[in-house]
């Protein structure tokens, strides 16, 4: 990548109508973003032109989405780990543990950026904290962990008790 | 106005399916149920990305020919290989484990719950079925949930194994229980490697049903070899004493001996 292409940035709109200007480089994590700049011809162009509306981010979202970005923009491109084999949850860099120490609203709605503007990295390592914060609870714990309402017929909890007899306590 | 989470009834519900596919990807294996069994969203999302998620996934099928019930069960073994456990040590307790057949004979429909009668027997004389012949849709139910049944199935055993210390191995070579009371000598004895050939446990519950039909109780030998670990060997004994007792009752004689690392439990009319 040339240093012009490097120092090329785009604008992004939030929801709530802030602007955030953003290195290409660093914004080309987000799949939506590239493929929507590809759609309109602007992925050469020197001016993106208009602010890009992110419109199901939130400002202080995209902030922090800007932010993890940058941090990872320059990482290695991870290995397809699509296979069927256990993924980590143990391997969370120190500095993606201290970014999602977050309260649980604001997690979900990173969760949600990350899926909507489809930055693979964010959505897994958001969402390696949710099952970390599954991890050895049981389903009564995970209910109030996540404010869940058991909303099954004592038939199906039956059945789905049965299905899994495996792993009751 | 756009839709923000706290516009849901509860946080964990504002994430899209997908989204809660992702969590469910990254579970642990024994955390699956117990997150699916939260609410009916999660056992929605669990059932549509279960092909996706992580496990230990094997291949179940019911077939119907000639009155005949063939349930078939495959497994590639390299996908029950968890991390952390030697590879070679799971492919020698899943090798003889790629094709698994229990034949039912049946002249009626298939009730479903005689799904969890195979997979969840108290003992053998449970999945013996005698009814109407089965549609080509209750069939294809069948095949679904023999699927996913077996799935949990090899799920549990898995997460059985997982927990197991590599210090301690029995070779199941003639095994009288069903696969339920296994499992269970692997949940009471959680220290012990089970190693068996599930051809080998199918013929033992045949054997069994076989031995219960003619009201006859010969001596039976169960043989588990290949324990190392005194303290184990003891352990065992007890918890296979207690299984031997529940699947013959009281008025049968059975014992255990441990020799030389080997476990024979006998059991005599």
């Amino acid at each position: 990548m040339t240093d012009a292409a490097q120092e090329r940035s785009i604008k992004l709109l939030s929801s709530d109508n802030e602007t955030f200007q953003v290195p290409r480089n660093v914004i080309r994590l987000s799949n939506t973003i590239n493929t929507l700049l590809q759609d309109l011809g602007l992925d050469d162009e020197e001016d993106a032109g208009d602010a890009i509306p992110v419109q199901n981010v939130t400002s202080t979202i995209l902030k922090k989405v800007i932010a993890w970005c940058q941090h990872h923009h320059e990482d290695p491109v991870a290995a397809d780990d699509s296979d069927s084999r256990e993924k980590r949850t143990d391997d969370i860099s120190s500095w993606d543990v201290e970014f999602l120490k977050v309260d649980q609203g604001t997690l979900f709605e990173l969760i949600l950026a990350a899926n909507y503007l489809d930055i693979k990295g964010l959505l897994d390592v958001s969402c390696k904290t949710v099952a970390n914060m599954i991890k050895g609870k049981s389903p009564e714990e995970i209910r109030r962990t996540f404010n869940i309402k058991n909303d099954f017929t004592p038939e199906e909890e039956e059945q789905i008790r049965k299905e899994n007899a495996w792993c009751e306590d | 106005m756009s839709t923000s989470i706290y516009d849901y009834e509860h946080p964990a519900h504002a994430l899209p399916r997908e989204c809660f596919g992702v969590v469910f990807k990254h579970l642990e294996r024994k955390d699956v149920p117990k997150l699916r069994k939260t609410c009916s969203f999660m056992d929605q999302v669990y059932k549509k990305e279960r092909n996706d998620i992580p496990g230990p996934h094997c291949n179940a099928k019911i077939q119907y020919t000639n009155e005949q019930l063939t349930l078939t069960v495959s497994s590639q073994n390299t996908k029950l290989v968890p991390r952390d456990v030697e590879l070679s040590e799971w492919r020698l307790v899943f090798r003889n484990a790629e094709c698994v057949h229990l034949e039912i004979n049946t002249d009626s429909d298939i009730p479903m719950h005689l799904i969890d009668q195979i997979l969840c027997c108290d003992s053998i004389e449970d999945i013996k079925y005698n009814g109407p012949k089965i549609s080509e849709e209750m069939l294809n139910r069948l095949n679904e949930a023999v699927q996913y049944e077996m799935e949990l199935k090899v799920e549990e055993w898995a997460v059985n194994m997982t927990g197991t210390s590599k210090l301690t191995k029995i070779n199941i070579l003639n095994p009288i229980a069903c696969l339920d009371d296994i499992i269970e000598i692997m949940q009471l004895v959680p220290d012990i490697n089970v190693c068996m050939s599930w051809q080998t446990l199918v013929n033992g519950m045949r054997s069994l049903e076989k031995l219960r039909n003619s009201q006859i109780v010969p001596d039976w030998q169960f043989n588990v070899h290949e324990i190392v670990g005194g303290a184990m060997i003891q352990a065992a004994s007890e918890e296979l004493q207690q299984i031997v007792q529940n699947i013959f009752g009281d008025d049968v004689y059975s014992s255990i001996t441990t020799t030389n690392n080997h476990i024979t439990v006998t059991v005599r009319s």
